[in-house]
This record gives structure tokens, C-alpha cells and sequence, in this order.
């Protein structure tokens, strides 16, 4: 009897052991600390268990750590990011922007984009005029600046959306905008000090008008219409014959987000091949439109110094006709920078100014 | 003399100790298999089967979004 109560109870033990050595270990508790990308003011915070909330930092063991990288985060924000900017007119930002411009409606929702950031800059730049004149500064330079950049602004006006070098067009003047941005950026920091550069940037910072608030309800209304287009395209790659959706979200009864979640349950509803074959299409389609900014990038480059010179004698012209004698200085300038310039390939900061760190 | 000892034994301990091997290895048999069957279901997830996040991701990339602004650098 002995002998069979110590097998039972071996094989009992054995029960257990098995047991225990396939339940699951209870997982260990990881504590990392992270600081939040959106406000890198506030100091850093530990989280366990990838419990993070918000736009957080790559984790990082101890408080010190995170600490150190936040300050150095902190350092690189309040550098104006223009500053890192490359000479190459055409960035990824600008070739994705073109993707969409093979759609119907994609180069207007761009060309009026451009517009509206055009304008806001000219009315901030003539903000910051106003500020200076009214301090005493000497603005004849800044003026010239601007007065430029309400020449590129009447290019943008004029451009057809429909027309075959729409996309070209757009990578030219918006390349224009952003280095006469740089330009009077460049200027007005060399004019002030640090602590009158931080104010005026302060007082300008929000500023807005019913010319601004016309232009955001266009584009609103004009990328509205771009995306009923690709709603309906989607339909017909998914094979939905109902438009329902398409209506509320004209109406405004739902909006982007909810017809964006709807689409894709309409897609994981059908059959795993079908979903295959949904996804192929716009696979296909997003080929096309990158092939599509590739090409158009890549011929917008080609001659790009040639016509960025083509554009200064016209805007010469405009200048003479104007009798702006500061504008009409500064173009020549230009035009003489870029017929002197290393081959010519001067695309970057015409007016001759480094591209300094300091504020 | 296993044999000897399994012979000699009562009935009613031998069916207990087939029944604690039965348990035994059932206990083993559901472990290994649960566990297999999570890994079957973390390669479906990170294999090239399709994702309900590919499909999004496609259709995020076909909008344009309402308040999206173009940025051509700050005048200040």
C-alpha cells in the first residue's frame, strides 16, 4: 500500500510540476520614460507597459536620459526648420503634394493652396513692415521683398489648373514664394535684435483676416469636391453602387474621418480575394501617381534654372511698368546673380545673403 | 519487477494511476497546443497576409485632408 500511495503521490507531483512549467510567466513590469513630442516644455514622464498616451518620444531608461534629449528636442524646435531647408526646388513634401495633382481637381486644390500661403505670408510680411516703419527701421529692402511676392502671387492668380505644365507651375512659383519667404525671414533677422526679433515674430504669430478666412473656406470647399471624386473613384474599385455616404458627406452630416472608417469596413467586409484585389487596384493607382510626380519632378528640374531666369525678365518687365525702383533694382540683381552664378544653378537665395543660424 | 509490482497491484489503484497519467497528458497535450496555436495566429499577423491597417493606410492616402495648409516657410 506504502509503495502505491508514494507513485500516486509522485505522479501527483509530477501533475503539478508539468503544470507549472508550461503556465505562462506573469510578464514582467517595463518602466520607460518618454517626453511628449507636441510639448517638449513639459518635463519627462515614466510609463509602464507601453501604457503612453499622446505623441510621445522614443522610450528612454532613466529620467536623465529622456531629460537631456528633451532639452536638445526643445533646442532643435525653436529653430526655424527653414533654416535646414535644401536648395533642391523640388523636396519630398512637393513630389507627394504632385501626386495628387493627377486626380481632377488635385493641381486647382494646389494652385489655391499655394494662393492662400502666398497671401497669409504677405500680410504677415506687411505686419511686420508696418511694425518696423512705425519703430523707425529703413524697410525699402523688405518692401521690395514683398513687392515681389505680390508679382509671384498674380503668376499663381493666373495659372490654368487644367493646362498640361499646371504641374510644372506650381513647383516653380511655390519654389519662388519659399525662397522670397526666406529672403525677408533672412532680412529682417539681420535688421533686428534677438529680443525685437522674438517680439514682432510674437505679435504677428496669429494674425488673420476675412481675405485669409475667404481663402481657407475655397480650399476647403475645392478639396470637399477633390475628395467626393475619390470617394466615388474607391466606390468603383470596391464595387458599392450606393452614393448615400457621398451625400452626408457633402452635407456635411458626416465627416472625412467617418467616410474614411466606412470605406474600409465596406472593403473588410468582402471576402479575403476580393480584398486582395481591392487593394492591388489602388496599389496600381498610387504607382501611377508616384511614376506620375516622378516624371513631372524630373522634367520640372531639367531646365529649372532657365526658367526660373524666363520669369525674372517678365517680372522685370511688371516692374518697369510699376516704376517700384527698389523692385526693379532687385530683380536686376537677380537676373545678374544668376547670369554670374556657378553655372547658373543659383535657385537659392538671390539676394546674395548667407544663410545664417542667428535670430 | 515492474511488471511483478503492476500485477500484484489493486484495481482500484491502477485505475487511479491510469487516470493521472490520462490527466497528465492531457494537461500537456491542451498547454502545447494553445501555445501553438499563438504562434500560428502572431505569423498570420505579422506574415504578408493583408491587414485591416494596409487597407486604411490605402485608403488615408487617397484624401486629401480638409485643413491641410501648404507650407512655404514662416515670413518671421
Amino acid at each position: 500500500m506504502k509503495k502505491m500511495l508514494s507513485i500516486i503521490m509522485m505522479l501527483m507531483l509530477m501533475v503539478s510540476f508539468s503544470t507549472l512549467a508550461m503556465a505562462e510567466e506573469p510578464a514582467e513590469e517595463e518602466c520607460y520614460w518618454y517626453y511628449d513630442v507636441d510639448n517638449p516644455e513639459n518635463e519627462c514622464v515614466e510609463y509602464c507597459n507601453n501604457t503612453t498616451s499622446g505623441n510621445v518620444s522614443e522610450a528612454y531608461d532613466t529620467f536623465e536620459d529622456c531629460e537631456e534629449c528633451r532639452l536638445e528636442f526643445l533646442d532643435n524646435e525653436t529653430e526655424d526648420p527653414e533654416d535646414n531647408e535644401s536648395e533642391d526646388p523640388i523636396d519630398d513634401e512637393t513630389e507627394k503634394q504632385i501626386e495628387k495633382m493627377n486626380y481632377s481637381h488635385g493641381a486647382e486644390v494646389r494652385l489655391l493652396q499655394l494662393e492662400k500661403a502666398i497671401t497669409k505670408n504677405l500680410l504677415k510680411g506687411e505686419m511686420a513692415v508696418s511694425v518696423l516703419q512705425g519703430l523707425g527701421y529703413n524697410t525699402t529692402d523688405l518692401e521690395a521683398i514683398l513687392a515681389e511676392m505680390h508679382l509671384v502671387l498674380d503668376e499663381v492668380q493666373a495659372a490654368d489648373p487644367e493646362a498640361n505644365d499646371s504641374v510644372q507651375i506650381f513647383i516653380d512659383l511655390k519654389s519662388d514664394a519659399k525662397n522670397l519667404t526666406t529672403q525677408f525671414r533672412e532680412t529682417i533677422r539681420a535688421l533686428l535684435s534677438d529680443v525685437k526679433y522674438k517680439e514682432i515674430k510674437e505679435q504677428i504669430r496669429n494674425i488673420t483676416s476675412d481675405e485669409l478666412q475667404n481663402y481657407s473656406k475655397k480650399v476647403r470647399n475645392l478639396i470637399k469636391q477633390f475628395n467626393v471624386n475619390q470617394i466615388y473613384r474607391l466606390y468603383g474599385i470596391i464595387g458599392n453602387q450606393s452614393s448615400d455616404f457621398v451625400n452626408d458627406y457633402i452635407n456635411g452630416t458626416v465627416n472625412l474621418t467617418q467616410v474614411k472608417l466606412q470605406l474600409s469596413k465596406m472593403v473588410n467586409m468582402k471576402t479575403k480575394e476580393k480584398r486582395m484585389n481591392i487593394f492591388s487596384e489602388m496599389l496600381k493607382e498610387k504607382v501611377q501617381n508616384k511614376n506620375f510626380a516622378n516624371s513631372a519632378a524630373g522634367n520640372a528640374k531639367g531646365n529649372f534654372s532657365e526658367r526660373h531666369l524666363e520669369r525674372l525678365q517678365k517680372r522685370l518687365e511688371n516692374a518697369n511698368n510699376s516704376g517700384n525702383e527698389k523692385l526693379l533694382e532687385k530683380i536686376q540683381n537677380e537676373i545678374q546673380n544668376y547670369e554670374n552664378g556657378p553655372g547658373n544653378g543659383n535657385h537659392g537665395n538671390d539676394n546674395g545673403k548667407g544663410k545664417g543660424k542667428g535670430k | 519487477m515492474i511488471v511483478e509490482c503492476v500485477v500484484n497491484m489493486d484495481k482500484k489503484i491502477l485505475s487511479i494511476l491510469v487516470l493521472l497519467v490520462v490527466v497528465v497528458s492531457a494537461t500537456v497535450l491542451f498547454v502545447s497546443f494553445k501555445e501553438s496555436s499563438q504562434d500560428v495566429q502572431q505569423d498570420f499577423s505579422t506574415g504578408e497576409d493583408l491587414t485591416d491597417d494596409d487597407i486604411s493606410n490605402e485608403i488615408d492616402d487617397a484624401f486629401i485632408p480638409e485643413d491641410e495648409e501648404l507650407d512655404i516657410g514662416d515670413m518671421i
